[in-house]
């Protein structure tokens, strides 16, 4: 295989394709072009933030419940 | 019917927003206060995570995820939004609900001053009388407040005024909205609210957490902050608030940024003045389902709430249809994006534009043509002397792709291929095995030309011969300058390089006529085949030395 069929075979992932991915590190690790290995990079970050924040988001609203369902079962 | 305008669009969720949404809440939130006593904070704070979470589990995961929560406008967003609620409570116990939602309205007032003073947005005649009526329907409501607490309810009313006309333009403002407004994704835009009212969502979580605690300490005080410990139980409150908050408030707040975005905050808010309208339709429409009844809306309310809601038609009419006029202007602002995020940018597209304006010697035409963007869009960026200006990411790609094309490989004079351009050709046809000659083309007697006509006789002369080159060559082969008088020619698949030789000597050789004089000039030309060198440096080589015995030929 010569290098351009290479490049044509091996085409940059779209980054809708990129955020579909489950297992992105092993990605990361394969990856040898640097810019590639870059937005790789960039959207685990972008995807750990929105698990993150929306954790907490779901963290408050079982707070917020487990306090309404105390509340019901005292005051009814 | 022709598609909608992003402006129509943001003026037609405008008025959704308000008449129905606003209207809407405003009796849900009466009917849950007065009927089923809900604590309004812990109502607040269920309903902006529930809005927040239902909108991040909507976008999921994706752009701008980092840059939303990192960037300063989602924070400062969510300060003024708390701050702007701990006035709005303090006005709360000074007057009735009604004249609240009343004298907020000088917000737009206040919203127009700094559209005028800090964007240079001029408000038209209809605008001004609109403003009018609405600052005098607000202030012929302070005038019945209780004279002991004038001078009280003017200071908060301004600075409540202050807070909600801020809070409008940190969203309108807010970078990564925009870049989300940009990139055109539905999923981008709710994804970066939800990360906003996450944001604030948790400050107010703080805030209640803190005074709930002060109040525990001062429990026969009477606070500002209505909450306890005891709130937090409320089953009610935060069930009917997350309800709310996935149901009606993750529509609403989405659509308030891309609003704010689309017609400008101060026309926005100058729809929200309808709300009272809208609040007082609703409570009447739904009075026997909610129990709730209009009497709380005195007659000077109801008189101050027509002045203002016909004040805020006003305006909005008069916007709309000056912004029809204007349509023009602003389509353009789907090139530019103003103040992004990252000033590279604004540095990026300026500098393109200036080169290509030098490129063309300062002729706009050409270079808007070239570049394929309106002569507007170039001159906004080139005297943006605040570096504000910026083309859109999408714009930029678009133009920079062109800018490559018809700009840095091209001669500027003749339009054909500069050297760099022409080296460039030559690469790919050796490096795809084409078959072709290369003709290089020395003009002969040019230099008595710029002698004896002067040096504009001599670019005519040029630009000539580029141009009778380009047509001879059309389909034929690539034509490219050199430089001064040299030219040089990729001929494809030629059967007959002889032929086409003898064509462009032809064509050189016909008179140029320059203000009344006529000039004649011959060429040489030397012919190379690709398979007499290995490298385009010794074909170019090999048909410069063949030009020169051509050269020799004629006896020069």
């Amino acid at each position: 295989m010569n290098k351009e069929q290479e490049r044509r075979e091996n085409y940059p992932m779209s980054a809708d394709e990129m955020y579909r991915k489950k297992a992105l590190d092993d990605y990361i690790q394969r990856e040898r072009r640097e810019d590639e290995k870059d937005r790789l990079l960039n959207v685990k970050q972008q995807k750990r933030v929105w698990f993150k924040v929306i954790s907490a988001c779901g963290l408050m609203i079982i707070i917020l419940l487990t306090f309404a369902t105390i509340g019901y079962i005292n005051n009814g | 019917m022709g598609k909608l305008t992003k402006i129509q669009v943001g003026w037609i969720q405008a008025f959704i927003a308000v008449l129905i949404f606003y209207g809407l809440i405003n009796v849900t939130l009466g009917y849950l206060a007065q009927v089923l006593e809900i604590n309004k904070i812990i109502f607040t704070i269920s309903n902006f995570i529930g809005c927040s979470f239902c909108l991040l589990f909507y976008a999921k995961d994706g752009e701008l995820s980092r840059e939303t929560m990192r960037s300063t406008d989602t924070w400062i967003y969510g300060l003024i939004m708390i701050l702007g609620y701990l006035v709005l409570l303090t006005l709360f116990s000074l007057v009735s609900p009604v004249e609240v939602s009343l004298i907020q309205r000088l917000s737009v007032l206040f919203s127009f001053l700094i559209g005028w003073f800090f964007f240079k947005r001029t408000p038209n005649k209809g605008q001004i009388f609109g403003i009018g009526l609405i600052t005098f329907g607000v202030f012929w409501v302070v005038s019945n407040v209780h004279a002991d607490k004038v001078g009280t309810v003017i200071g908060f009313m301004l600075l409540s005024a202050t807070f909600k006309s801020l809070r409008v333009f940190s969203a309108e403002f807010h970078r990564p909205h925009k870049k989300a407004v940009e990139d055109n994704s539905i999923k981008s835009r709710c994804r970066v609210v939800g990360y906003i009212m996450f944001v604030v969502s948790v400050l107010f979580f703080l805030l209640a957490l803190i005074t709930a605690y002060i109040n525990s300490l001062n429990p026969s005080e009477t606070p500002l902050v209505n909450v306890t410990f005891a709130d937090f139980f409320s089953y009610q409150s935060v069930l009917l608030g997350l309800l709310l908050g996935a149901l009606f408030y993750a529509p609403l707040r989405t659509m308030e940024f891309s609003i704010a975005e689309s017609i400008k905050s101060e026309n926005f808010l100058a729809v929200g003045a309808l709300s009272f309208f809208a609040t007082w339709f609703w409570q009447t429409v739904t009075s026997p389902l909610t129990g709730l009844e209009t009497k709380e809306f005195g007659q000077t309310d109801i008189i101050a709430g027509l002045i203002i809601s016909v004040g805020a038609l006003i305006m909005a009419i008069s916007k709309m249809r000056s912004s029809k006029n204007k349509a023009k202007s602003i389509n353009l602002k789907d090139y530019i994006v103003i103040d992004p995020q990252n000033i590279t940018d604004v540095d990026d597209s300026k500098h393109l534009i200036n080169v290509s304006m030098q490129y063309f010697n300062q002729n706009v035409e050409k270079v808007s043509k070239a570049l394929g963007l309106p002569i507007e869009i170039i001159s906004d960026i080139k005297f943006d002397n605040d570096n504000m200006l910026a083309l859109k990411g999408s714009v930029f790609k678009k133009v920079s792709k062109k800018y490559t094309k018809n700009i840095a490989i091209k001669d500027s004079l003749t339009g054909v291929l500069n050297k760099d351009g022409f080296l460039l050709e030559l690469r790919e046809y050796f490096a795809r095995g084409h078959s072709f000659d290369l003709l290089f083309i020395d003009l002969n007697k040019f230099k008595p030309v710029n002698d004896k006509f002067g040096h504009d006789a001599g670019d005519f002369v040029i630009a000539g011969i580029g141009k009778r080159l380009r047509r001879l060559m059309k389909n034929k082969g690539v034509v490219g300058r050199l430089g001064g008088d040299e030219f040089a020619v990729l001929v494809k698949n030629s059967d007959n390089v002889s032929d086409v030789v003898e064509q462009i000597k032809v064509e050189i050789n016909k008179e140029f006529v320059y203000k009344s004089d006529k000039i004649q000039i011959g060429a040489s030309i030397g012919i190379a085949n690709h398979t007499e060198a290995d490298t385009t440096e010794a074909l170019i080589k090999l048909a410069d030395e063949n030009m020169y015995l051509d050269k020799g030929n004629k006896g020069r």
